[in-house]
């Protein structure tokens, strides 16, 4: 039986509109997976580490018949293939890659926890899931469009990129 | 909205019974571009080799090796850049299939044979990479109801269709646009078409992901 996983992606280095729409194609071709669909980019301040350029963010929603742990090995491996590496949090990058949801599962273990633990706070990964599934539950979060009332405050621009 | 002319040598790619001859097709229309199509059907073999695969794959292979020799030759032959050309395969296809149907030992002996014959050519101005779920490839084999591709396993097309999207995984020969063509009719939508004549014709990044709904 396949499973639906939503993955965040985010970059704000070297052009990264254009390894956002290079990472959706690579999602794309995820061994036992099929991407089966995509919000559209959106633009953001850095939080954190400000002294950096903006962030383009989006999400994927993928059927899948890897496990979480397979999933992430996969992903973690794209994220090297786009140049990242993981220095600090927060830190620029030129592709991030998150397991967002995987199902309706709460799991936590040393190297994953899902739902991802600050999704619900977060804008410009609440904003583009909202195009792909407007009525989810995030599991132990709450309600997608409640979560999203809650960060209002937040400024994200979708960009003109359907 | 029309083609751009830099994409002279476009190759529509993706597993059994997922549309790339009808999108070929639509494509060579639009363009009044040459039309160069992979014709699986006239492998003498293939039945058989679905029937059973042990047994057949190194016939069938080679058959379809020297089919593709004469076609690398005939494309070269007609010049790339005279007049654009839509084509409904890749000519790497069959290293894909070669590796997942044939034994260590008649492998290698499957890629003297391709070293000695080199089916090379130009690489594609654009690769368009044609996905669907297995369940729909099977439905869609079991509906077109050829005899030749009636003994095919959901199984061998579930293979099929992960051993494509390996390949394109680290695919970096030319550009390319991978679609999920679950919820697009080009054939019977003429808008699905022109959404995607639309999507060509804006595409930036070398690689790119296009769907519906």
């Amino acid at each position: 039986m396949s499973s639906t996983a939503y993955i965040g992606l985010g970059g704000n280095l070297q052009d990264p509109e254009d390894h956002l729409v290079r990472g959706f194609a690579d999602l794309a071709t995820l061994p036992q997976s099929h991407l089966t669909g995509r919000s559209r980019l959106y633009r953001s301040a850095p939080m954190g580490f400000l002294e950096q350029p903006d962030f383009v963010n989006a999400v994927a929603r993928i059927s899948t018949e890897l496990s979480p742990d397979a999933l992430l090995d996969a992903l973690l491996a794209i994220e090297a293939r786009h140049g990242r590496r993981r220095e600090f949090p927060n830190a620029p990058r030129t592709l991030d890659l998150d397991i967002l949801l995987y199902d309706q599962q709460q799991l936590s273990t040393p190297r994953l926890t899902i739902p991802h633990p600050r999704m619900g706070h977060r804008a410009f990964v609440l904003r583009p899931l909202q195009e792909l599934a407007p009525d989810l539950d995030i599991p132990g979060q709450g309600s997608l469009s409640a979560l999203l009332s809650q960060c209002a405050d937040q400024r994200v621009m979708p960009l003109q990129e359907a | 909205m029309n083609i751009p002319e830099k994409y002279r040598y476009i190759v529509v790619e993706g597993p059994i019974a997922v549309g790339k001859t009808s999108l070929a097709r639509l494509l060579a229309s639009r363009l009044e571009a040459r039309l160069m199509l992979e014709d699986a059907q006239s492998n003498p073999f293939l039945e058989r080799f679905y029937r059973n695969r042990e047994r057949y794959a190194f016939a069938a292979q080679m058959f379809f090796l020297f089919q593709r020799a004469l076609q690398a030759g005939e494309l070269k032959q007609r010049d790339l850049f005279d007049g654009q050309t839509v084509a409904d395969f890749l000519l790497d296809k069959d290293v894909l299939f070669a590796r997942m149907n044939l034994a260590d030992d008649e492998f290698d002996l499957y890629q003297r044979m391709y070293h000695f014959l080199q089916p090379r050519t130009a690489s594609p101005d654009l690769v368009i990479y044609l996905q669907a779920p297995a369940d729909v490839l099977i439905e869609r084999v079991r509906r077109r109801g050829w005899d030749v591709e009636r003994p095919i396993s959901e199984r061998y097309l579930r293979d099929v269709a992960d051993a494509y999207a390996t390949y394109f995984h680290s695919y970096d020969a030319s550009p390319l646009l991978i679609i999920n063509s679950e919820n697009l009719n080009f054939v019977d939508q003429p808008k699905d078409f022109d959404l995607l004549v639309e999507r060509i014709g804006n595409l930036r990044s070398r690689r790119e992901f296009f769907n519906r709904g």
